[in-house]
């Protein structure tokens, strides 16, 4: 299966604009990390799908995820997507609060539906909170340029895996730490940061020149350049360090390229960091679950006094 | 008494904005002398986002007295619970760092006040 890594350390001529190696794919299987990031820089090139050159299977795959409506086109798919909801999530522009509260519903059905036994319960909650806060980051960072999208398939054993995916043509986190002024110096730096428990950009600054939409206003008719902001900076930046944590625990695969770093963290927790050949102009994350390694974690409930007091006190 | 009641049809609460919206509704409310009961019933998933939005911003602009005073909970999942009691907790604490379990305490108050209010 060919995921975010492969797309981003292939040897292929990439340069700064139109269509390049970046876009060629061979007859393969691909997954959530590997489309979301495509579809992401082809909708940034403004490039169509003719443009992609896709063909055979691959494109009757990639109409079933969506490609078309992701790239701004008529949806051209002739079937009902029976299986969205349970298997997939197909290919999301996380351009609206409403496309986006949308999308985490979508991969959070899938996860519940997939993972639906008593066993699997503490991975349920705690990945479907975190799937809430990291589309909602990419929403808020991503200048309408994020896309998400999740898959199950078969395991190489008894079994299956899932993956779900985002992937933004943003600041990155580099940029975007500079922009708060920030001292770090390069992505890997960058990303580090970015997965320390309580650091969040949004903390520190609201971008005083940001143009501003009013909080319902439908979709973002500005683009790149206008977005919705809070009207009060309350992030508290607590998705990504989470995110990482609940990896760890649940002995999944992360990926996580911006810039020319990608950290890589393997089912056994060991967490590494890879210069790309194919730097990333964004932030682009995928995660990978086994079903058979996300089970007997530790138990729900372990007894907290001031959860219990809150209960009460906030008991209609 | 809770006399104002927000039915949540949503299955999972994600972002910060529609979290804003609802804070907002809610301190109206109060404002003009309701309290609010909000029914989780159907929610299955809430994000930290969602859940510091709405509940931890209410909780460190106005404190947990207020909070537990004016806005009740009901049909919520354990894990939704437990989701919204983090938030409260990390927001309180941020508040007072390097004070040991700020929230705690300030909850062992608030019920104080409350069984003392009830006699």
């Amino acid at each position: 299966m060919n995921g975010l890594y492969e797309l981003l350390n292939r040897n292929v001529s990439a340069s700064d604009s139109g269509r390049d190696g970046f876009f060629d794919i061979q007859n393969d299987y691909y997954s959530p990390g590997f489309w979301t990031g495509y579809v992401a820089r082809a909708r940034a090139r403004n490039l169509n799908l003719q443009d992609l050159a896709i063909s055979g299977n691959i494109l009757a795959y990639a109409k079933a995820i969506a490609i078309e409506r992701a790239l701004g086109q008529t949806d051209t798919f002739r079937y009902d997507r029976k299986c969205a909801g349970e298997n997939y999530s197909p290919l999301v522009m996380l351009d609206s609060r409403e496309l986006t509260d949308g999308a985490v519903s979508e991969i959070n059905q899938c996860i519940r539906g997939l993972f639906n036994e008593e066993q699997y319960a503490e991975f349920t909650a705690s990945i479907c909170e975190l799937v809430g806060d990291l589309l909602d980051n990419v929403w808020a960072h991503g200048k309408s340029t994020g896309f998400s999208m999740a898959q199950k398939w078969r395991g190489p054993l008894d079994g299956f895996l899932f993956e779900f995916a985002v992937a933004d043509c943003g600041y990155g986190f580099l940029r975007e730490l500079q922009r708060v002024g920030m001292t770090v110096t390069n992505d890997r730096e960058a990303i580090e940061w970015c997965i320390q428990p309580g650091n969040s950009t949004k903390k520190r600054d609201v971008g005083e020149w940001e143009q501003r939409l009013p909080e319902d206003v439908m979709g973002n008719p500005m683009g790149r350049f206008g977005r919705v902001v809070e009207s009060e900076n309350h992030h508290m930046g607590l998705g990504l360090a989470k995110l990482v944590t609940a990896v760890e625990q649940f002995h999944g695969w992360c990926w996580l390229a911006s810039g020319n770093a990608m950290l890589y963290i393997s089912p056994d927790g060991q967490r590494s960091y890879i210069n790309l050949p194919i730097p990333w102009q964004g932030v682009a994350l995928s995660c990978r679950f086994d079903s058979n390694r996300v089970t007997g974690t530790t138990p729900l409930y372990t007894g907290d006094e001031f959860e219990d007091i809150l209960a009460q006190l906030m008991r209609d | 008494m809770f006399n104002y009641p927000i039915k949540i049809t949503d299955t999972d609460l994600a972002s910060r904005q529609a979290a804003a919206k609802l804070r907002s509704l809610i301190e109206q409310q109060v404002l003009s002398g309701d309290k609010v009961s909000i029914d989780l019933g159907a929610v299955f998933s809430i994000s930290e986002s969602y859940a510091d939005e709405l509940f931890g911003v209410l909780a460190l602009r106005y404190g947990l007295d207020w909070l537990t005073d004016h806005v009740a909970l009901k049909n919520q999942k354990a894990f939704v619970f437990r989701a919204i009691a983090d938030a409260i907790r990390q927001r309180l604490s941020s508040k007072s760092p390097g004070t040991p379990d700020i929230a705690l305490l300030a909850a062992r108050q608030a019920l104080k006040q409350r069984q003392s209010r009830n006699f």
